[in-house]
């Protein structure tokens, strides 16, 4: 009621003071019409400010109700799912088959055979044809570090040679090698 | 069609309201015969009694007379009790009485406050 008194003598206020602002200019009473005028401005805003607060309060009361009622609806949904959820068995595949387990015995003979067999061929293929490779590259990497099939120091006749009247020759000194 | 309708009579309406709201605003001034005269009276009022009343409404009469017709001259003017009247020649026209009316009862002057009873027209046919 109080409210609704407040809105009604604000609304009466300003049509008086903008009507009498009107007036007063008509009147040629400037500082009346001044005065009118501001009262019209201060109750405009006070006014406005009025109806921006009551759109607020809505929009916040309306935001309180929609936030209980999604809660309600939460609780409500997980009340539900813990009601139906299925009841979890690990390894429940492992009791279901517990009766078959000779059939699994037999698969699993059967491709540890098949398994074998496939390895033992896979190997005998390797074994004829990688072999020859790796034993002639293994021979010439160890041709290449072996001891040399010359002798390492000068022998004698070399020596003698070398210590001779014809040391000076060049084609001696070709035919004999490096002096030792 | 029925909201067509009363967009176009809140039109008319308003258009029409704008038009007679002009022509009875609108500054129309006449011409007023030189020898003509208009003779104003009232009373006044002071807020303090350690104003003197005869000096303050000399000063309105005379800035109020200034300022709605610059051309017209102010005589004769006398207060006593409060009441207070004076000439104006030549005689304004009714955009000028208007605005000297207004102006006398306006809050020209601080602390008075004055009210015009009669403004009478001399001279003119």
């Amino acid at each position: 009621m109080a409210r609704k008194l407040a809105w009604l003598l604000a609304g009466v206020t300003l049509a008086a003071s903008g009507g009498y602002t009107f007036v007063y200019l008509y009147r040629w009473e400037w500082n009346r019409a001044l005065f009118t005028s501001l009262v019209f401005i201060a109750v405009e805003i006070i006014v406005a400010l009025g109806l921006v607060m009551r759109r607020l309060a809505r929009i916040e009361q309306r935001l309180e109700h929609d936030t209980g009622r999604s809660d309600g609806a939460e609780a409500h949904a997980l009340a539900h799912l813990e009601v139906t959820a299925p009841t979890r068995r690990h390894f429940g595949w492992l009791e279901d088959s517990a009766g078959r387990m000779g059939v699994f015995i037999t698969v699993l003979l059967g491709a540890g055979l098949l398994l074998s067999a496939l390895t033992w061929l896979v190997d005998r293929i390797a074994t004829r044809t990688a072999r020859p490779t790796l034993e002639r590259d293994l021979a010439r990497r160890l041709g290449e570090i072996g001891y040399p099939t010359y002798a390492l120091v000068p022998d004698d006749e070399e020596l003698i040679a070398q210590g001779g009247p014809y040391d000076d020759d060049p084609a001696l000194a070709i035919l004999l090698g490096p002096r030792s | 069609m029925i909201r067509t309708l009363t967009v176009v009579v809140v039109a008319v309406i308003a258009v029409g309201s704008v038009h007679v709201l002009r022509e009875a605003t609108m500054t129309r001034h006449t011409e007023m015969p030189p020898e003509s005269y208009l003779v104003v009276s009232g009373t006044a009022e002071v807020r303090s009694a350690s104003h003197d009343t005869e000096t303050l409404l000399l000063a309105l009469v005379s800035e109020c007379v200034v300022e709605a017709n610059p051309g017209a001259r102010m005589r004769g003017f006398a207060e006593d009790d409060g009441a207070f009247s004076f000439e104006v020649t030549p005689a304004l026209d009714d955009p000028d009485r208007r605005q000297l009316q207004g102006c006398l009862e306006d809050f020209r002057v601080s602390g008075l406050l004055a009210n015009v009873d009669e403004m009478d027209l001399r001279g003119v046919d």
